[in-house]
């Protein structure tokens, strides 16, 4: 070849290799701009992806508080249950690992290993078991299955309490009432654990911290008394039974301090299944639903007929022989009336007096006193779901409207409400805020915030109130409509209220009724506020016959739980904690050791405690199981054995009504 | 023997080349296997060792030179087609394939080698051959079935990404030698025309492995499981990486084969784009030396064998990042330096041994 051939055949052989050059670099560029792609625009996605895959965010379903009465009752507690799960992948022999765990469980063995067959990393085997057959599992030792905790919420007594309580769900997360409401106090801090999980599900690390401790709620002190609560909920069912009613609502509280002793409502429902129940029964009426509260809004006429200053005590009203004309529509008395003052109309619960009273007020004073008892406003109490009532403005009264209002018509209150109004009657006029919870601990027991009364305002001035009192306490004296209310010798002031049912379709009904008492006690030195409303009874539907009674007992069954004594005040029930002051029985002490104990753990060990100064129901709470022969009533004075004698015989106690006298 | 030249014209740079891409490899071996607790050496430090038994190879190699081994090409080629044939019938089966072959302790994969042969075997042809004139498809026929003849018996073990690679190897250096545009068109056409019937050879994965590659989020779990988590663990990475051993898709064992096929996957979310920017550019001047010399050689046997080599670097390169880059289907091609495994990496260095050999000859005229 010569010299020429050679040199275009080697130029040709060289443009070849600089295009095989110039497509190696196109190949370069093409890689290159791929993971720019990918690594520099798609990061966002495929960095999203990658997290899905190995984060897994685990939340540690934390141990909710404990909500406790004012007695430090357990009332909603969290039992530390355990689930049971496995990961089938680690898991080489599924039949046998199967049928112990199925034995282990009480599950049938098909079931279970067909569970632990599949190709997951992780199955539930059985959530929330006892704690036996926890320990059961846990002694097998089988490779792949594990136990973690999941505290389960527990209501101890059932129904009591229910609409406060409310319930919390399978998730640990409230649902209703305090659960509800004080959910983020309940549950506390929630901890979300982020671990790694492998390609096979694996989960690689675990916070430490998590492995130690689960985290727990703070607990609830309420101010609901576990005691007054299980008989205001006995009564109220009982007389809700014996008038085949739909419903019925008590509320017990304390109108110095707006603490709620005891609220309750029926039909009730138990937290501990409350999906078995229909959800209208969640519904926590007392707050919730409003009613035409009747005659006994009569009493907040009366306030502001004495506010007013337009009407004299001795002032008479033409009660018109039970029938008046007003705007074309006309008002009837149940009895006929003549003439009467305004405390008659207060005891003989006249519609034509009350609205011949707010006649003579005016609307506007009239709406104002209304509205200063909390009347188309909420109470502010510290359950969720409060209703505000209506209440419409005054500038949309016309006159039979006005006269309606006067007997508790063409508005519409919430039980807690009228409590609430009845209370500052009895706090000298004073509206104190209601409220259940009284303090919040954390879990080791430190006071985290209390309740402090709150006043909303004052409404009336004491001297006022003590009027007011007086015609309310000539209802349950003879020829009043209330006279079934009264509670022994103690004077009682309340208020009967039979209202007429609204129709769904607008009207009233005829056959339809709400019930109700509500009033204080004693009327001099008032210590509790009760108010009942009886939802439809049948058969009878006069407020003061239907709940009165009711009422009664519900005070009756208060005070005695308090343990209120007429001359020995109510200081035990407001300080429940500080025992009464041993000093009777001190001639042979206790070895001091002892006498730092508190008396049910000494009664836990066998040993007599000093129990002189206590009531009865006190030595109750806390004896348990020791035999107890009981002599007399009031508070103990005498025991035997001594102090720090075995209880080998059981406990004899000699009570007398002056006992805590020291 | 021993010229200054040859000492001189040694191409030291493509040497450092080489160093640097067998670090990094190492390195990202370490993290690549460092959660699995395997028995014997890890596997960075094999892949050392691999390195040091491939650099005395390419030593050898280039000091051989290529003129020496273009007498020795029938010889080298009958003895990996013999080997070949040896591992079909008693090959150890690993993971559903025959490839591995017990030499004494020593386990070999002779297919590796069946590149360098043929390198070696076609630029021993055409360079006997002596023509200048484009290769028609008739002509082509003995450096066809030369190609061939191993690429099928690599096929039969099976091994796919292998085989592809003798025959892209061979017709690289088919083409750079030259073909007539017109053969080249038929031979195109003809292979398009194979291809449907090719189809029904494909093993039931590899199928469903293209299947998978062209609709990947089809059956994510599935088929197409190591191209996503591929393309997620390089997206995740992003511009600066993970950091070192810090890759959440590779040290959780998302990643399949994370220290073979799929190991720049790792490098890449370890060390994000620069990382792989970084290993790529160094592949890629290793392939720029290389077709420097190919330019340079001084006989077209020089330049076939140089071509052959620079071949067997470029096309892994570009297929094994196009795989972990989502660019192509799953072909079990491994990353040069990168990708653990001893006979890929010596096949490497012997293969970069015929440049050195070339390079150190540029110069030199040797007798022939």
């Amino acid at each position: 070849m010569n010299a020429r051939q050679e040199a275009r055949e080697r130029q040709w052989l060289r443009l070849r290799l600089w295009l095989v050059g110039a497509f190696f670099g196109l190949a370069f560029v093409v890689l290159l701009g791929r993971a720019v792609h990918l690594q520099l625009f798609q990061h966002q996605e495929l960095t999203a992806r990658a997290q899905r895959e190995f984060l897994k965010q685990v939340e540690i379903a934390p141990r909710r508080g404990i909500i406790f009465d004012r007695n430090q009752e357990e009332l909603a507690v969290s039992l530390d249950t355990h689930s049971v799960y496995a990961s089938p992948l680690k898991i080489t022999q599924p039949r046998g690992v199967g049928r112990s765990l199925a034995a282990a469980l009480g599950l049938p063995a098909q079931e279970v290993i067909k569970r632990l067959s599949g190709e997951k990393g992780f199955v539930w085997i059985a959530r929330r078991v006892s704690p036996d057959k926890a320990e059961a599992v846990k002694k097998l030792e089988l490779e792949g299955v594990g136990l973690v905790m999941e505290p389960r919420r527990f209501y101890p007594y059932t129904t009591l309490a229910c609409h406060v309580l409310g319930f919390a769900g399978l998730d640990a997360r409230g649902l209703e009432g305090l659960e509800k409401g004080h959910d983020r106090v309940l549950k506390g801090q929630s901890h979300t654990l982020t671990s790694l999980r492998d390609a096979l599900g694996r989960t690689i690390h675990l916070t430490p911290a998590a492995l130690t401790k689960l985290p727990e709620g703070n607990h609830l002190m309420l101010t609901l008394d576990k005691g007054i609560q299980y008989r205001a909920e006995k009564i109220l069912a009982e007389t809700v039974a014996k008038y085949r009613a739909k419903g019925g609502q008590a509320i017990v509280m304390i109108p110095q301090t707006g603490e709620i002793l005891a609220l309750a409502s029926l039909p009730a429902f138990n937290p501990n299944v409350f999906a078995s129940y229909p959800q209208e029964v969640y519904r926590n009426r007392v707050l919730t639903d409003t009613y035409e509260p009747g005659s006994t809004f009569k009493t907040f006429v009366a306030a502001a007929a004495l506010m007013s200053h337009k009407v004299t005590l001795d002032q008479l009203f033409d009660c018109e022989q039970g029938a008046w004309q007003i705007g074309g529509r006309t008002i009837h008395d149940t009895h006929e009336y003549g003439k009467l003052n305004l405390a008659d109309v207060i005891k003989l619960s006249s519609n034509i007096g009350a609205a011949k009273v707010g006649q003579t007020i005016g609307a506007d004073e009239l709406y104002k006193t209304i509205q200063a008892f909390g009347f188309g406003q909420g109470t502010g109490v510290d359950l969720p779901g409060e209703s505000r009532g209506i209440l419409r403005p005054v500038g949309a009264w016309r006159p039979v409207e006005l006269a309606n209002i006067c007997f508790g018509h063409g508005v519409a209150v919430t039980a807690l409400q009228m409590a609430q109004a009845f209370a500052a009657i009895a706090n000298g006029g004073v509206l104190m805020r209601p409220y259940v919870v009284r303090a919040e601990v954390d879990s080791s027991g430190h006071l985290i915030a209390e309740t402090q009364p709150r006043v909303v305002r004052r409404v009336m001035s004491a001297r006022e109130a003590r009027i007011l009192t007086g015609m309310l306490q000539r209802v349950t004296e003879e020829g009043g409509t209330g006279t079934r209310a009264r509670v022994g010798s103690l004077p009682v002031a309340g208020k009967t209220g039979t209202a007429q049912k609204v129709n769904p379709g607008g009207g009233y009904s005829r056959s339809e009724y709400m019930a109700s008492f509500m009033g204080f006690l004693p009327a001099d030195n008032p210590q509790i506020v009760v108010a009942v409303i009886i939802d439809t009874p049948r058969g009878q539907h006069y407020g003061g016959v239907v709940a009165g009674p009711a009422f009664s007992q519900i005070a009756r069954a208060s005070l005695d739980v308090l343990g209120w004594q007429p001359e020995a005040g109510l200081q035990t029930a407001r300080e429940p904690k500080a025992a009464p002051a041993p000093a009777l029985a001190k001639a042979k002490p206790l070895d001091p050791e002892l006498a730092e104990m508190e008396p049910k753990h000494l009664l836990a060990l066998g040993l007599a405690p000093d129990l002189t100064g206590y009531t009865l129901r006190q030595v109750l709470d806390m004896s348990g199981m020791v035999r107890l022969s009981l002599q007399g009533w009031g508070r103990v004075v005498a025991q035997e054995p001594a102090p720090g004698r075995p209880l080998s015989k059981g406990l004899s106690l000699r009570l007398a009504p002056q006992g805590g006298g020291a | 023997m021993i010229d200054r030249r040859l000492i001189t014209s040694f191409d030291w740079l493509l040497l450092g080349l080489l160093f640097l891409l067998a670090a990094a490899g190492a390195v990202n071996l370490y993290s690549a296997a460092s959660s699995f607790g395997g028995e014997g050496a890890p596997v960075f430090l094999k892949q050392l060792y691999w390195f040091g038994i491939g650099l005395v190879s390419m030593l050898a190699v280039a000091m051989i030179g290529y003129q020496r081994l273009d007498f020795l090409a029938y010889g080298i080629y009958g003895l990996v087609v013999i080997a070949l044939v040896a591992v079909l019938l008693w090959g150890k089966v690993v993971g559903g394939s025959q490839r591995w072959l017990a030499l004494g302790p020593a386990v070999v994969q002779p297919s590796e080698m069946a590149r360098f042969a043929v390198i070696l075997v076609l630029a021993h042809y055409f360079h006997h051959r002596d023509q200048d004139e484009p290769y028609t498809l008739r002509q082509l026929i003995i450096p066809l079935a030369l190609v061939l003849i191993p690429a099928v018996l690599i096929l039969k073990q099976p091994d796919l990404g292998t085989a592809m690679m003798v025959i892209i190897v061979g017709a690289s250096v088919i083409l750079v030698n030259g073909v007539r545009l017109t053969s080249l068109g038929l031979a195109a056409g003809s292979v398009m025309g194979v291809m449907p019937l090719a189809w029904g050879f494909l093993k039931d994965y590899q199928k469903r492995r293209i299947f998978s590659f062209l609709d990947p989020e089809a059956d994510p779990l599935g088929a197409a499981y190591h191209l996503i988590q591929s393309k997620i663990a390089v997206g995740s990475g992003q511009f600066w990486g993970k950091g070192f051993l810090a890759g959440t898709q590779s040290q959780l064992h998302f990643l399949p084969e994370q220290h073979t096929d799929f190991a720049f996957s790792v490098l890449a979310e370890e060390w994000g784009f620069v990382g792989g920017l970084v290993v790529l550019l160094l592949l890629a001047a290793v392939v720029y030396r290389g077709l420097l010399h190919a330019l340079r050689a001084k006989d077209r046997l020089g330049m076939l064998v140089v071509a052959g080599a620079v071949a067997s670097i470029f096309w892994p390169t570009v297929i094994n990042a196009g795989m972990v880059l989502g660019l192509f289907p799953v072909v079990g091609i491994p990353l040069p330096f990168i990708s653990y495994g001893g006979s890929s990496m010596l096949t490497t260095m012997t293969t970069i041994g015929l440049i050195q050999g070339v390079a150190m000859r540029r110069y030199v005229f040797h007798r022939h």
